[in-house]
């Protein structure tokens, strides 16, 4: 007993000193937006219309991790998350697929970043300077970041990542405007646009198929899929320690890597890594994710179905929470074959779907995971809009008129089908109860077809064999309304499959586009719902949330947007 | 003999073939693009387009054949689509999963299946044969995935017995290797015990009537040396071919398994490679899977000479 006193007064004096001999390790990051308006000088002959110059400063405070990993209990052990899903590729420059992405942002980062508000942040720079055109962006780059090879960040490499990113990047199409990038000292950027865009911010911290930045010598001239693992070197808090394709993922904390003081905030912030190694382990299975969780084999099981949400509530040692903000569900529709091709035929089914009884359908019964919104944008994002006509159009469950446009349109019993597969649950449900309602309510002509999901993903290339399946939309209705352009511009690929085109839907997205200020995008998104509710690109059934169930010994656990990030929780 | 063997290996040759250009053929047929499912929904005609010329999928199909068996002669399977790795190196890794999976549920359903299958045999019409025959019943009835989950609730989640599923290589330890394997090997192979016991007791009732066994025990040999010494060999013909069938059947089997607990076998892989249609993977898998088949097939044949001199092959 006398033993342990003196051992607990020498820890306490141990602290007390290191306390004071130490410099102090961690330090509040102020984030401080200055906007000003900024005189239009009149010796310019051609009138700008952009008079607005955005500055964010950040103080490049950060945490020096190596020296407290030994006087903080929560650093150390290992996490391990049991996922629903395989990374096809950690070259994640390369590609859209979810998995690969959030993989890859354990050891990849961006030079802005979405945080955890879903605004627009610096990650990798210290802040950025718009010219009072709006055709140039000047970020200066944090000093001292460091690679996992060990060398430092600067303005090189992000100009060859970025050189990279518009050869191989899958969505370098949103870059459509950007003309230039160079470096114009060691750690300065500039980026020119050929046209002010309110989105390039947005297009650069898209979390999926991230413009990451890498080192220059080991992408230089690399295309996709000639990466090998030991090339997969980022500035990420965790580094790669074993990659076994369609089995697990493995990495371990970076101890180079300077967090930026203050907590984390979605995947910005300051990202500190307590675990020692982290592991991301493919289980196709759920029933053998959640035994897993409650083996305690694994931390965290992903895509656990709704229907036990009951029963992992109510089991000890389990943390259980609702994701706040991820897909919102849509009733996908072919604008080219009859009778979905007529506006009012989707209106009819508009007006008529009790979108509670698909979305219980969908859920199994589980309210806490659905949430009826007449908005196309989710109100944890930056979008939100609510208007009348939205409320008076969505969930009316209005059958006569419904009824009334049908006999105005002269539908007449011709074959609606429906097209969808049993490897998604929530396709399935989701369709197989649109189909029924409108059977019931409506007396349409409903056809079901069950394909496996390459089936049902085929089928969409042809035009004329179907009229509703189904899909779901994440960041698009969250944060970045600007890549619904991918599904619902003219010049998408969508478009290009028949799903929809309108000359009013692109003029709204132009509108947003060229908005250089939150006022004028937001505009042009209100304009896109007064479309989205006259022509029904797609119908929307609710917005949707998943089940994060985890061991309950983990703490600090920050789930945010359809994921969970490792950094910033610990083990109790 | 060995010449038999050589001309069955010989044989081997043309069914592979037919095997790979069917299956070939069938995933050509099946509706679903790789390339589509791996660039996702947002990338554009064209994108899609220079992918498919990537992985040379814009060829016709005689020539995209031609390739992969010329390819396939010189032992290159091609890369899989999506874990973008070759398919020999992905199949080697999980050849040891399958086989020793499948090896163990061998094990359990002959030992169990003929044991039981025996016993139920030599007491017809007794507590014991009656008990044998019920849970045979149920045994086949069983789904095995439904199995599995009560041993995981069980042995796993509440008596800790044993890991929840993976695999450990022999190197990792034997125990350890064991250990991950006692739980898929019985819920795979209980099964096809039950298979194997009703299939013993019948050709056991079968054998025990004839004349050779009333003489064996005329002339005073003890019970134990009258069923194992003569009654049992001669019943193995039709076990022997239940057995080459489970054999088989487990390796079938085995895709369920390997998804419950969580094993990186090669059914495992051929079925996520036909959800993502990464064909190479698909052609690789079944024909390792279409080799293993063949290769139990001639065991089966060799065995049935071991059990009955009777038979010769010319």
């Amino acid at each position: 007993m006398k033993m342990l006193r003196y051992l607990l007064l020498l820890a306490m004096v141990s602290t007390m000193v290191l306390s004071a001999c130490e410099p102090q390790t961690i330090e509040v990051t102020r984030v401080v937006e200055v906007e000003k308006t900024v005189e239009v000088p009149q010796l310019v002959e051609k009138p700008v219309e952009v008079t607005r110059v955005v500055q964010v400063q950040t103080t490049p405070e950060v945490v020096e991790v190596t020296r407290i990993i030994e006087v903080d209990p929560r650093f150390g052990g290992s996490y391990k998350i049991a996922t629903s899903a395989a990374a096809p590729t950690l070259d994640t420059m390369t590609t859209m697929a979810g998995e690969s992405c959030y993989a890859g942002q354990y050891m990849f980062e961006t030079l802005v970043a979405y945080d955890g508000n879903y605004r627009v942040v610096p990650m990798l720079v210290e802040g950025w300077e718009i010219s009072d055109d709006g055709l140039t962006y000047t970020f200066p780059l944090r000093h001292g970041v460091l690679f996992h090879n060990g060398k430092e960040m600067t303005a090189e490499d992000v100009v060859a990542s970025v050189t990279r990113y518009m050869d191989v990047g899958p969505r370098k199409g949103q870059f459509g405007l950007l003309q230039s990038w160079e470096a114009v000292d060691d750690y300065t950027v500039k980026f020119t646009l050929s046209a002010p865009s309110g989105s390039f911010l947005d297009a650069l911290a898209y979390p999926v198929g991230d413009v990451v930045i890498m080192p220059k010598e080991v992408i230089e001239g690399k295309k996709a899929g000639d990466l090998k693992d030991e090339d997969l070197i980022g500035t990420g808090p965790y580094m790669l320690a074993e990659n076994k394709p369609g089995e697990l993922i493995r990495w371990v904390r970076f101890d180079g890597y300077k967090p930026l003081a203050g907590p984390p905030s979605g995947l910005a912030g300051g990202k500190i890594a307590f675990f020692d190694e982290v592991q991301r382990i493919f289980v196709p299975e759920s029933g053998a994710r959640l035994a897993g969780l409650e083996t305690g084999d694994y931390d965290m099981a992903e895509g656990a179905p709704a229907s036990e949400f009951g029963r992992l509530k109510n089991t000890p040692g389990l943390a259980v929470e609702v994701n706040p903000a991820a897909w919102a569900y849509m009733l996908l529709i072919n604008h080219e074959a009859y009778p979905s091709s007529d506006v009012r035929f989707r209106q009819a089914v508009l007006a008529a779907l009790d979108m509670d009884e698909v979305a219980l359908a969908i859920t199994n019964g589980v309210r806490e995971f659905y949430r009826l919104n007449s908005s196309v944008f989710m109100p944890e994002g930056p979008w939100y809009i609510q208007d009348e006509t939205a409320e008076s159009l969505y969930n009316a469950k209005d059958l006569d008129r419904a009824k009334a446009l049908l006999d105005e349109m002269g539908y007449n019993g011709e074959e609606v089908v429906f097209v969808t597969n049993r490897d998604y649950d929530y396709m399935f449900k989701l369709i197989v109860n649109t189909a029924d309602q409108l059977q019931k309510k409506l007396g349409i002509n409903t056809k079901v077809e069950v394909l496996d999901w390459p089936g049902q993903r085929a089928r969409w290339e042809e035009k004329e064999t179907w009229n509703f399946s189904t899909t779901g939309y994440y960041s698009q209705v969250i944060f970045n309304p600007g890549a619904l352009s991918s599904f619902w511009h003219c010049a998408s690929a969508s478009s290009e499959r028949g799903f929809y085109c309108s000359e009013a839907m692109d003029a709204a997205f132009d509108q947003a586009s060229k908005g250089l200020n939150y006022e004028e995008q937001y505009a042009g998104f209100q304009e896109m719902q007064r479309v989205y509710y006259e022509e029904l690109p797609n119908i929307k059934i609710a917005d949707f949330f998943p089940m994060a169930v985890y061991r309950g010994d983990i703490k600090g656990l920050d789930i945010w947007y359809r994921a969970n990030r490792p950094w910033g929780a610990w083990r109790e | 003999m060995t010449r038999y063997i050589v001309r069955r290996l010989l044989a081997f040759i043309p069914i592979l073939l037919i095997t790979s250009l069917l299956v070939f053929l069938m995933i050509d047929l099946v509706p679903g693009d790789p390339v589509a499912l791996l660039m996702g929904l947002e990338a554009s005609g064209e994108a899609i387009n220079s992918k498919r010329i990537e992985l040379g999928l814009n060829r016709p199909l005689p020539e995209r054949m031609a390739s992969w068996f010329l390819d396939a002669f010189r032992g290159d399977l091609g890369d899989s689509f999506y874990l973008q790795i070759p398919v020999t190196q992905a199949i080697k890794a999980r050849i040891p999963v399958t086989y020793s999976l499948a090896s163990v549920a061998l094990v359990v359903a002959v030992v169990v299946g003929m044991s039981a299958g025996v016993m139920a045999g030599i007491k017809q019409n007794s507590l014991a044969d009656w008990g044998v025959m019920l849970l045979a019943m149920l045994g086949v009835s069983v789904p095995s995935f439904w199995l599995a989950m009560n041993l995981i609730l069980v042995f796993v989640i509440k008596l800790r017995w044993f890991p929840l599923g993976g695999f450990k290589p022999p190197s990792a330890g034997l125990g350890e290797y064991i250990r991950h394997l006692v739980l898929p090997g019985l819920s795979l192979g209980l099964i096809y015990s039950a298979m194997i016991a009703r299939m013993t007791r019948a050709s056991m009732l079968e054998v025990l009537r004839m004349d050779y066994i009333r003489t064996a025990r005329a002339k005073g040999l003890v019970e134990w040396s009258v069923v194992f010494g003569h009654a049992l060999k001669n019943a193995l013909i039709p076990v022997i071919t239940m057995v080459g069938i489970a054999a088989g059947g487990l390796l079938g089997g085995s895709v369920i398994m390997e998804m419950v607990f969580n094993m990186q076998g090669i059914g495992r892989l051929v079925v996520e490679g036909v959800k993502r249609r990464d064909y190479p993977v698909i052609q690789g898998g079944i024909l390792v899977v279409t080799l293993t088949y063949l290769g139990i097939n001639l065991l089966v044949d060799v065995l049935y000479v071991w059990a009955n001199p009777r038979i010769s092959y010319q």
